[in-house]
């Protein structure tokens, strides 16, 4: 049965969380756009490098297929010509040869290794070179036969006699109806490094195979032997309209890009391969450094909005925060209290005047009817009680809209030294009339040497004349009762109850009292607000106001209040009310000293 | 009342507000003259003298605390009263420093009002 506004009674162990929370939840908000900002900007940019790459990669490819193509021709072409410019018996015999040899290896530095003549036979009839090949004989070889069969040849790669890889280049020489061919062995590492010669930016290795699935180049290490793999692949993929296009596939060496692009007439299919994780290496180590940076920013982001929110957490939550109950109920009841403030004081202002009017000009008619003439009429006693009538209902919106204007108002009233047990004094007589009025007896029960506090006076006793009126009306019903003031030295509080014997609260109402607007009274008897302020003022003075009820047999409100145990004896509460009390004029009913003190 | 009739000045800019209050205080034997202005007041003042001015603290076109001012200059001796809105007494003791003699809340009680006319104006 004890409904507490305390701000120091219990430690809010959910208050650490609860702000927690919100501090939290404030750094996802400006935090997650910017993630999303960051992952998309990172996919972009992945997929800008991603297509940088296959762009090079296809560029490189159509670079070393024209380089490769550009090799052969001109080794066949150099052949050819020596084929058509010399008679037979120019070529026939090893130091003829050994002479065009020289030609050929100084036109072409590297390329050929040496010079052979075959007759129609498919004999070796002379031959200049490091090789020691007699007089082989070539007639079952399949180049033979495409060197018959045309003016120029590049053969497909072929062990031939001396055991290695290496492939010739052929022309043709028709005399009389025999046919001769003179060969050249083309220098196949070398061939192998043209072919290769494919920049050093990424790890790719380039290779040739012809449409058997045969290297045709020494092929990047691990891949010898493995030709048979690209049979079906050189199938697939010499298809015109994938050349120079990479594309993805998995040969059994994990997941790969390849280019392909035809070389030696369409013979041969010059293929580029990149392992994926390669072609990503580069892409992956610019991406590390931009996730690098994006996550200092991140947490650079994040120590200052956590510094930001605890900030501005603590300017709403105010200086008591810390113990003055949860944050997030005072940020609501601080905006509900400054929302209701401002409507109320609008509406007051507003219906101020037209009430004013409205009750003098009641005020006038009753001037102008107090005449003889009327008073003599029968009806004149209703009427006048209807302008009574009037005039009470103007002085009660009078009441509410000065109610809502002191709820509203915000007020720096100076604080003074306040002696409590001398300003309890004072409200027991500015209470006095209606306190006869309502047939209650004021008992006070003062503790001697209280200490004062530090408070504005005025605002003291807009508080306890609040909670005596309640305590009068309280007792109405019961035609009569006790108000009992006491004050207590509670240490380093000064505690003052105002108890009465009225008919109490119920245990559901009592948690509600202090909200704005809530009211027990009748309709039109209360603005439900007098409560609110008290308990606004007594909070704004670091103190506390709390309520016990006991349905039938009475409520005490309890308002503790720091001691001030500096300084000289308190007669502030005193001289505060000597202000007042000089406001405090008879005036007709409907109005009470206890108004007229705390509204003007 | 045996007294020659007070003369007072009442300035508001609430129109039906000073003509209900002129009436009623008219029957009562106050000489009103209303002004809704600073400017009207200022106006008022110049042509006759009064025994006390009631006057409005937030009028559109001036301060009440400036007309106050002029006043003190026009005539010294003027009593005045402020009327003024809750909310704003701190003006209204501010107005006290400036001379005038006495404040109202607004809207006020009838009777209240000319209680302190009278006051003012030394008849009671």
């Amino acid at each position: 049965m004890d409904a507490s506004r305390n701000g120091h009674d219990a430690p809010n162990i959910g208050e650490e969380r609860r702000r927690r929370r919100l501090v939290l939840i404030g750094c996802m908000v400006s935090i997650v756009p910017m993630l999303l900002v960051a992952a998309i900007a990172v996919w972009k940019y992945d997929q800008a490098v991603e297509n940088g790459i296959l762009t090079e990669l296809g560029r490189a490819a159509t670079d070393r297929a024209h380089e490769t193509d550009a090799f052969l021709d001109g080794a066949r072409a150099a052949v050819e010509q020596m084929a058509g410019s010399h008679q037979v018996e120019e070529l026939d015999g090893h130091d003829e040869l050994a002479a065009l040899l020289a030609v050929l290896q100084h036109a072409h530095p590297g390329v050929f290794v040496d010079l052979g003549l075959v007759d129609d036979q498919g004999e070796l009839i002379s031959y200049a070179g490091p090789f020691a090949m007699g007089r082989a004989g070539y007639k079952d070889f399949d180049w033979f036969a495409q060197a018959q069969a045309h003016s120029s040849w590049v053969s497909d790669v072929f062990l031939g006699f001396r055991g290695s890889p290496h492939f010739v280049v052929t022309a043709r020489k028709r005399v009389g109806g025999r046919v001769w061919v003179l060969r050249s062995s083309i220098d196949f590492a070398r061939f192998t490094r043209v072919v290769e010669e494919f920049g050093a930016k990424l790890p790719w290795s380039v290779f040739i195979i012809n449409h058997k699935g045969e290297f045709q180049t020494g092929a990047g290490p691990g891949l010898f032997g493995e030709s048979r793999e690209f049979i079906p692949f050189f199938n697939r993929t010499a298809r015109p309209r994938e050349f120079g296009r990479p594309f993805f596939a998995d040969h059994g060496f994990g997941e790969t890009v390849y280019v392909t692009e035809p070389v030696n007439d369409g013979r041969w299919l010059l293929v580029a391969r990149l392992d994926r994780e390669d072609a990503y290496r580069s892409l992956s180590r610019a991406r590390e450094w931009s996730l690098l940076v994006l996550a200092v920013g991140f947490l650079v982001a994040l120590f200052f909005k956590v510094g930001l929110f605890r900030r501005m957490l603590h300017m709403l939550g105010g200086k008591r925060e810390g113990a003055a109950g949860p944050v997030s109920d005072q940020v609501i009841e601080a905006g509900k209290l400054a929302a209701v403030g401002e409507l109320a004081a609008g509406i007051a202002h507003e219906i101020n005047n037209p009430v004013a009017v409205m009750k003098e000009e009641a005020g006038w008619i009753g001037d102008l009817l107090d005449e003889p003439w009327f008073r003599e009429r029968e009806e004149s006693k209703e009427v006048f009680e209807a302008l009574e009538q009037i005039h009470i209902q103007g002085v009660r919106c009078r009441e509410i809209t000065q109610k809502l204007l002191s709820f509203a108002r915000k007020t720096d009233p100076t604080v003074k030294t306040v002696n409590l047990n001398r300003l309890m004094e004072e409200m027991a007589t500015l209470s006095e009339r209606k306190t006869r009025f309502g047939n209650v007896k004021i008992t006070m029960n003062l503790a001697p040497g209280l200490p004062a506090v530090k408070a504005s006076p005025s605002e003291l006793n807009q508080v306890f004349l609040n909670l005596i009126n309640n305590a009068v009306d309280a007792m109405e019903k019961a035609r009569g009762g006790e108000i009992t003031l006491t004050t207590r030295d509670d240490g380093e509080f000064v505690e003052v109850s105002v108890a009465d014997t009225g008919e109490g609260i119920p245990e559901s109402y009592l948690s509600k009292v202090f909200d704005p607007f809530y009211t027990t009274k009748p309709v039109g008897k209360g603005t439900g607000l007098g409560l609110s302020i008290c308990y606004g003022i007594i909070d704004k003075l670091g103190g506390a106001i709390s309520v016990k009820s006991t349905v039938g047999q009475g409520t005490t409100f309890i308002i503790r209040l720091p001691a001030s145990r500096d300084g000289a004896s308190p007669e502030g509460g005193q001289a505060a009310c000597a202000k007042d009390e000089t406001r405090v004029t008879p005036e007709p009913a409907g109005e009470t000293g206890a108004e007229d003190t705390h509204h003007e | 009342m045996s007294e020659s009739p007070i003369r007072l000045l009442l300035v508001d800019d609430e129109e039906g507000f000073v003509n209900v209050l002129k009436k009623r205080l008219s029957k009562r034997g106050v000489d009103v003259v209303t002004a809704q202005s600073g400017g009207e007041a200022i106006q008022a003042l110049r042509g006759r003298d009064f025994d006390v001015c009631v006057l409005d603290l937030k009028m559109e076109d001036m301060d009440g605390i400036e007309v106050l001012k002029i006043f003190k200059k026009m005539a010294p001796d003027l009593p005045v009263i402020f009327l003024t809105g809750h909310g704003s007494e701190q003006a209204a003791i501010e107005g006290m420093k400036y001379g005038a003699k006495d404040y109202l809340m607004k809207p006020c009680e009838f009777e209240t009002l000319l209680e302190r006319v009278k006051d003012a104006a030394g008849q009671e």
